[in-house]
């Protein structure tokens, strides 16, 4: 009868949350997803290891989809937060820009997705993006300034630009032009990795 | 007497084997050269096609800046060897229509921008609305004024038309022409948004292309007609060794289509081998219906004391030049008759379709011929010539010498090299002779059974059908021989009419009505309900509608899939495609989907497919894999597969494989839950609408982007439309390659018959001398036959059917279209038809009385 106490005991004192790791989400696109890298070399994996080197207890959750758009992003999340999540890094808007999605809308499922979190007493942490030039400046500029504004409104941490360094630097992406090599991916969890630091 | 005029005489006598000969021979090298000249002509139109997907002979092409030494290296390449060459730039924008300020925000759409320099296209072109094509040379009017060409669909979404303003990156355009038709492809494989055209001269207007802008750089290039670019793309490849930077000839950059065609074209090759085969079974037993009458002429010759080897090469010249007379009418007829059967196949696919021979080919073919025939009948010679001098003192008829079996291997090693070499596969050349040649070993052991059977029966028979059975059971050699040849002529027939039947369905009749004209992706969840109710109060005919969950694989049977780290980050090295194939599916996320039952495009082939919704925490449920995904993945029937659905590891046994019509345009999902695994996981919807007409689709692009303005939507209908004609052009040339099959069949089933009669002519005069009369030795012959026929009728059907289900599943991944309501009368009238000549050649025998 002692025994199965002290087993019950130890059984819940291990999955308590006094003693759990910090769960980190990031929920994204391909650039989470390392779309053309394995799993394992995506820049949340990567967050994840250069963390524990600097003797983080943390465990990363890869929620990173490959063309999801931002519309998609609340009930992802609401999957997600089925397990204990401490912080939400959220990464998504890039494919909404990219087909050229009404910024409102975009800004709109952002916003939600944040207050989502927030209610669950999750963390955000907010992911900037930019588009190409290609995309036009009056476009370009208001995606840019959407984060921003976004940023402020929440009163979230907001990371400018996680390409910052990579894009446009073809030995830092695959041959499309977009997603990040191997290496792309280094420099990227570096950028997050610091970003993240703060907040734990 | 010399060689030639020996040779003139013996070749004289024989007249009327002459002509059978030519006539069989010809025939099949008819059916060869047309499938040939056919395929040389797809080739040529997909070469075409290719030309215009490119609108060049060769193009260069990237998606990462190129850097200025790479430019300069291409730039100075071209230069130095004076091709001509145009550049295209590629890029992703949003533009809006101009208005005149009272509407605060205009809409803007994105658009696939394509900036051409003058030289574009060399090959290929638009087709604009009220304005008609424009090719090479028409381009000039938007390269000297601000002019862009845009695609209809843009125009319905923007509300524009021809001389409205369009306002792109920093510029202004007017509208110069709505483009219906566009025979360029993208190099970013599916167009996300509809094209717009526009002269590279106002490319700096536009400020759109800096520093970070994700652009598709590419040069088309033109070259001299004698200059293969083959040749070219690998010399250039040295002044630009960058992988990422594309090098591609027409051919490459229309791959997917030319592998469906390809397939296609190599199986009417193994049709008009079967053809072939079927002429040369005729010639075969033709040539020793010859021999065997001129034997005693050889025993006359060799007492005269002639050299053997001098007959033999006498008879073996008058083979040489019967061939020879074959290739050269059949090569005549069939070169004056293509111009006719190009206008003949163009007006019924309503297709401009091309009829070619190339040198090379005609070559290949009529080396072919030569040497089936040489390799078939040369021993039959050689068995002539061994004809004992004692043959002349005999009353009988002389006995053609049994000849050795594997005086047949060179013969049976060229077939399997044919049949390779024209299905282009060993797989496929192989499994079909491999099929046939068990076909052949089971026929034996029927054909025993069903004459032993016979024998033992026969006592209880009346004496036509005692007799007729008892022949055929003690003359087994005899009889198994004419069996065979009768059995494998009718099982060709049954199994190219029931392929022909197959692929006609695969590719033309059942989907025309289901083929979608958009592809709608990313519906989400929140928004299912809503689209449902659209789709029905608009009357929207839904193909598709599917649920699709993002994953990961983690692991198969408990062994996880991700790699070492060692090897990720090294070139991967793969011994083959498919070693290569493999791995990519191993490392890809996948998508995942759940149905209650199969689509219309699936067939089950292995397990039993479980629709019942299964609860994950009572059991592990059930997977249904893609037959092709689970071999490439290395999972069978029983394994449990374990993936990552958005960091939650679901698992689940695979139960069932199936296989997804290729030719149905459906969104092949490779793994199917069972339902109420993944209901709950964050998922998007995918689905195809098919329109009635250019304003439903209109219509449907409208509402779409008032209400659901996130949902991409892609249109598909002209990729669909050139697919689709291509395949009903494949559909017609398999229809007619197999009436030919049939024709060469009567022709060969006609001559082996006959030539089973002569040899039993001596038979039949014992019985008439025996004073048996003229009607039982008919009625003898004739039941003998009936039987023959028969059986063979039954197991052509059942062998042939055996056939196809065996090439449309392991070859087309397909099911077989069993036409057994169709192939039953058309075999069955063969048979019959076969019988009826039959019978009057034994009339005609019985009646002449000469029968030694």
């Amino acid at each position: 009868m002692k025994k199965t106490l002290i087993l019950i005991l130890g059984f819940v004192l291990l999955n308590t949350n006094l003693y759990a790791a910090t769960n980190i989400l990031f929920l994204g696109d391909s650039l989470s997803e390392g779309m053309g890298v394995d799993e394992e070399f995506a820049f949340p994996r990567l967050v994840e290891r250069n963390l524990k080197a600097k003797k983080h207890d943390v465990s990363v959750t890869n929620g990173g989809v490959n063309g999801a758009t931002s519309a998609s992003g609340a009930s992802r999340l609401k999957w997600h937060l089925k397990k204990k999540t401490d912080i939400m890094v959220l990464e998504l808007g890039a494919n909404d820009g990219l087909r050229g999605l009404k910024l409102a809308e975009t800004e709109k499922n952002l916003v939600n997705i944040i207050q989502i979190a927030k209610e669950k007493k999750v963390k955000v942490l907010l992911l900037g993006l930019m588009m190409p030039p290609n995309y036009g400046k009056k476009y370009t500029d208001e995606f840019e300034a959407m984060y921003k504004k976004i940023a402020v409104k929440e009163k979230v941490p907001l990371l400018p630009f996680i390409l910052q360094g990579v894009a446009g630097n073809p030995k830092l992406n695959q041959a499309d032009g977009i997603h990040p090599n191997i290496e792309g991916h280094e420099v990227i969890a570096k950028t997050i990795t610091e970003f993240v630091e703060k907040y734990l | 007497m010399s060689f030639i005029k020996f040779f003139w005489r013996d070749f004289k006598s024989d007249k009327a084997f002459n002509w059978f000969y030519i006539l069989c021979a010809a025939l099949g090298i008819i059916g060869l050269l047309l499938v040939e000249s056919f395929k040389v002509g797809i080739e040529e139109k997909i070469a075409k096609n290719a030309k215009n997907f490119i609108a060049s002979d060769l193009s260069v092409s990237s998606r990462r800046a190129i850097t200025p030494d790479e430019t300069k290296n291409i730039e100075d390449f071209l230069a130095a060897k004076n091709y001509t060459y145009a550049r295209w730039i590629e890029t992703y924008s949003l533009v809006m229509k101009v208005t005149d300020g009272v509407n605060s925000d205009p809409l803007s759409k994105l658009a696939d921008l394509n900036f051409v320099t003058p030289e574009f296209p060399f090959y290929g072109g638009v087709v604009l609305e009220d304005q008609g094509r424009k090719g090479p040379g028409d381009w000039a009017s938007i390269h000297t004024t601000p002019t862009v060409w845009m695609s209809r669909d843009l125009s319905w979404e923007l509300d524009v038309k021809v001389g409205d303003k369009l306002k792109v990156g920093e510029a202004e355009f007017t509208v110069g022409g709505i483009i219906l038709q566009d025979q360029f492809s993208s190099f970013r494989g599916f167009n996300l948004a509809p094209k717009i055209f526009i002269s590279h001269n106002f490319i700096k207007e536009t400020e759109l292309i800096k520093f970070g802008s994700t652009v598709t750089t590419s040069y088309s290039i033109k070259l001299p007609s004698d200059i293969p670019a083959k040749s070219v793309q690998t010399e250039l490849r040295k002044s630009v060794p960058d992988r990422s930077i594309k090098i591609a000839t027409p051919e490459e950059s229309s791959q997917q289509i030319n592998r469906s065609l390809t397939l296609l074209t190599d199986y009417l090759s193994l049709i008009t081998l079967m053809t072939y085969l079927l002429s040369l079974v005729g010639l075969y037993y033709f040539t020793q219906h010859f021999l065997s009458k001129k034997l005693k002429t050889f025993s006359i010759y060799k007492a005269m004391g002639i050299k053997t080897s001098f007959l033999f090469s006498v008879n073996f010249a008058h083979l040489i030049v019967l061939t020879f007379a074959a290739v050269i009418i059949s090569t005549g007829l069939l070169l004056t008759a293509l111009p006719f059967v190009e206008r003949f196949f163009s007006n019924l696919a309503g297709e401009e379709l091309f009829f070619r021979l190339s040198t090379l080919s005609l070559v290949k073919i009529l080396a072919l011929s030569f040497g089936g025939s040489l390799l078939a009948l040369s021993p039959l010679f050689w068995g002539a010539m061994q004809t004992p001098v004692a043959t002349i003192f005999q009353d009988l008829p002389a006995q053609l010498k049994r000849i050795k079996f594997y005086y047949f291997l060179p013969l049976l090693l060229y077939v399997i090299v044919l049949a390779v070499i024209l299905a282009n596969s060993f797989k496929v050349g192989s499994l079909f002779l491999g099929a046939l040649g068990i076909i052949i070993i089971l026929a034996a052991i029927l054909f025993k059974l069903f004459t032993n059977f016979l024998d033992k029966m026969s006592s209880r028979f009346a004496f036509v059908n005692r007799h007729a059975s008892r022949t055929l059971s003690r003359y087994f050699t005899s009889s198994f021989t004419i069996f065979i040849c009768l059995l494998m002529g009718m099982t060709l027939t049954t199994f190219i009419f029931q392929l022909e039947s197959s692929l006609r369905q695969e590719f033309t009749q059942t989907y025309g009505d289901r083929r979608p004209d958009l592809f709608l992706f990313d519906l989400q969840d929140s928004q299912a309900e809503d689209f449902e109710k659209i789709t029905t109060a608009e009357g929207w005919n839904r193909t598709m509608f599917a649920p699709m969950i993002r994953a990961r694989l983690l692991k198969i049977n408990d062994q996880p899939l991700q790699k070492e780290k060692a090897t990720a980050t090294e070139e991967a090295n793969f011994q083959t495609r498919e070693e290569e194939n493999s791995e990519r599916v191993r490392n890809r996320g996948i998508n995942l989907s759940y149905r209650p039952a199969l689509s219309w495009s699936e067939t089950l082939v292995a397990g039993k497919f479980n629709g019942e919704v299964c609860d994950p925490t009572v059991k592990v449920c059930e997977i249904s894999l893609e037959q092709s995904y689970a071999r490439r993945l290395g999972a069978d029937l029983g394994d449990k597969l374990v993936f990552d659905v958005s960091g939650i590891e679901v698992e689940g046994i695979v139960t069932s494989m199936r296989t997804v019509k290729w030719t149905s345009f459906e969104p092949n999902f490779f793994i199917l839950f069972q339902p109420g695994v993944l209901e709950e996981a964050p998922k998007t919807y995918l689905s195809s609408i098919k329109v009635k007409n250019l304003d439903e689709k209109r219509r449907v692009f409208s509402k779409m982007a008032s209400t659901f303005p996130s949902v991409s939507m892609l249109e598909v209908s002209e990729l669909v439309r050139k697919i689709t004609t291509i395949f009903d052009l494949m559909a017609i040339a398999i229809k007619f390659i197999s009436f030919l099959s049939l024709f060469v069949a009567l022709v060969v089933l006609v001559a082996v018959s006959f030539n089973h009669l002569e040899l039993r002519k001596r038979e039949m005069s014992l019985f008439y001398m025996l004073g048996l009369k003229t009607e039982l030795i008919k009625k003898i012959y004739g039941r003998e036959f009936t039987f023959l026929i028969s059986l063979c009728v039954f197991l052509s059907l059942i062998f042939g059917t055996a056939l196809t289900w065996i090439i449309m599943k392991n070859i087309f991944n397909s099911t077989a279209d069993f036409r057994l309501g169709f192939v039953l009368p058309v075999v069955s009238a063969l048979g019959l038809l076969l019988l009826t000549i039959v019978v009057m050649r034994i009339n005609q025998l019985v009646k002449n009385k000469n029968l030694f």
